[in-house]
């Protein structure tokens, strides 16, 4: 056998060790990824899935993350790093939004973590939202903030349409929003508080249509008529 | 008077049936055959720009008309092409044509609805072109995109779960690309930035 295939083998064992329910596409994709690293990042990598799993924690994305280092043509070391540190956004995103959440909401956590968010603002969404799903929520949230809204500011925003029983649409309408504002020249500020407000003003009837920015209209409720647009930046 | 207001309840019913579906498939084909004519008249308008310019002291006079007239037109034209290499992405709708005529909503695995976006990148030059990001896993080779020959315009349908995705495109192998018509996610592990995708609900 040679040392490529006693490679691969190990790393369909280690796949199949932390990942016993893993349908087979996706442990054959993961032993490809780790069968691409030197045996001493491919150890680490797999001594950290192993933690992960002991945790918790999905593998998956640990994985797709080794593939994405090979894609970007990372070196060996740099994707050590990247799986480990994002092993510790998964747990601190499971830290915060409970042992309960499902991995879509982990990666949307982990995601937020790692666009600026805190662990304290995905606790507030998650305990704003209850037993609802926070991904999209969250995925919103790292958006708003990634524009350059205030943590601060952009959780209150989240959390505030979320208490007002936002649906998922919503709420990726309202960052959707934000993102073609931003894109268009608005402060993001600017942008989010406009948004928030026709969000708001829903409630006394109407509707309007927001351009996404992707050629996806939106329609969320508001009153005609209501707050001005925001300014472009001059 | 009993026949004319049958007449009109039955134009109003006319009016108010619902259009009948649209094949995804061919509505994503037909953006695709849009955005390629449009990216011909940019072309052609460059060059008989270019044609004007030789004519001439008289000629130059008329060229300054045409190329105003080819830049009014192409002011929002030209908008999903702005440079040799340029990209764009289109929501195509709450269906995915991959899964063939008919099928209404694409679900994953988990049985959450997926949203159809179209994915569209200018690049002339190019061999191949894939599509990568959190979706499927950083795989080059889980979306190839598609070029239309006659425009060099590569296009692509991803099926995503809605809520937020980073993506970027590789084009021949080797160059990563970022679409720079989105959003920009910033890379700490890596250093190498990709485009941030807001997909709403189905």
């Amino acid at each position: 056998m040679s040392a490529r295939s006693l490679q691969l083998v190990v790393a369909i064992g280690a796949l199949l060790a932390y990942a016993p329910t893993a349908p087979a596409q996706q442990v054959a994709y993961a032993a490809s990824a780790l069968s691409e690293l030197d045996s001493v990042t491919q150890a680490a990598v797999v001594r950290e899935l192993g933690r992960a799993r002991t945790r918790g924690l999905p593998v998956q994305p640990l994985v797709a993350k080794v593939r994405e280092g090979q894609i970007k043509r990372a070196a060996p070391e740099r994707i050590r790093h990247a799986v480990a540190a994002l092993t510790t956004r998964l747990d601190s995103a499971r830290s915060a939004l409970g042992a309960a959440s499902n991995a879509a909401e982990l990666v949307a956590g982990a995601d937020a973590i790692a666009a600026g968010v805190n662990q304290a603002a995905l606790h507030a969404v998650r305990a704003a939202s209850g037993e609802r799903d926070v991904s999209a929520p969250l995925g919103a949230l790292a958006q708003l903030v990634a524009s350059g809204v205030p943590v601060r500011r952009a959780t209150q925003m989240i959390v505030e349409l979320v208490k007002r029983d936002a649906g998922p649409r919503e709420i990726l309408a309202f960052g959707i929003a934000v993102e073609s504002d931003v894109g268009a020249g608005v402060p993001a500020e600017e942008s989010a508080l406009f948004r928030l407000r026709a969000i708001e003003s829903g409630a006394a009837g109407g509707a309007t249509t927001l351009s996404t920015g992707i050629g996806d209209p939106v329609t969320i409720p508001t009153s005609p008529g209501d707050a001005r647009r925001p300014r472009r930046k001059p | 008077m009993h026949d004319e207001t049958d007449e009109t309840i039955v134009r109003i019913a006319a009016a108010l049936r619902p259009l009948p579906d649209v094949d995804p498939a061919e509505k994503a084909r037909v953006l695709v055959a849009v955005a390629a004519e449009r990216e011909r008249s940019r072309v052609a308008g460059i060059r008989a720009a270019r044609r004007w310019r030789r004519v001439g002291a008289l000629g130059a006079l008329a060229a300054a008309g045409l190329v105003a007239a080819v830049w009014l037109r192409g002011r929002d034209v030209a908008a999903p092409t702005v440079a040799a290499t340029s990209a764009t992405t289109t929501a195509v709708g709450s269906t995915a044509p991959s899964s063939g005529v008919g099928a209404r909503l694409a679900r994953d695995d988990e049985g959450m609805k997926l949203k159809t976006v179209q994915l569209v990148l200018r690049a002339p030059a190019a061999r191949t072109v894939s599509v990568v990001g959190d979706f499927n896993g950083w795989d080059a080779h889980a979306n190839t995109m598609t070029r239309d020959p006659a425009s060099g315009l590569w296009s692509h349908n991803v099926a995503l779960r809605p809520g937020r995705h980073v993506y970027a495109f590789v084009v021949d192998d080797r160059v990563w690309l970022r679409d720079p018509r989105s959003p920009e996610a910033t890379d700490e592990d890596f250093g190498r930035p990709g485009s941030v995708l807001l997909v709403g609900q189905p």
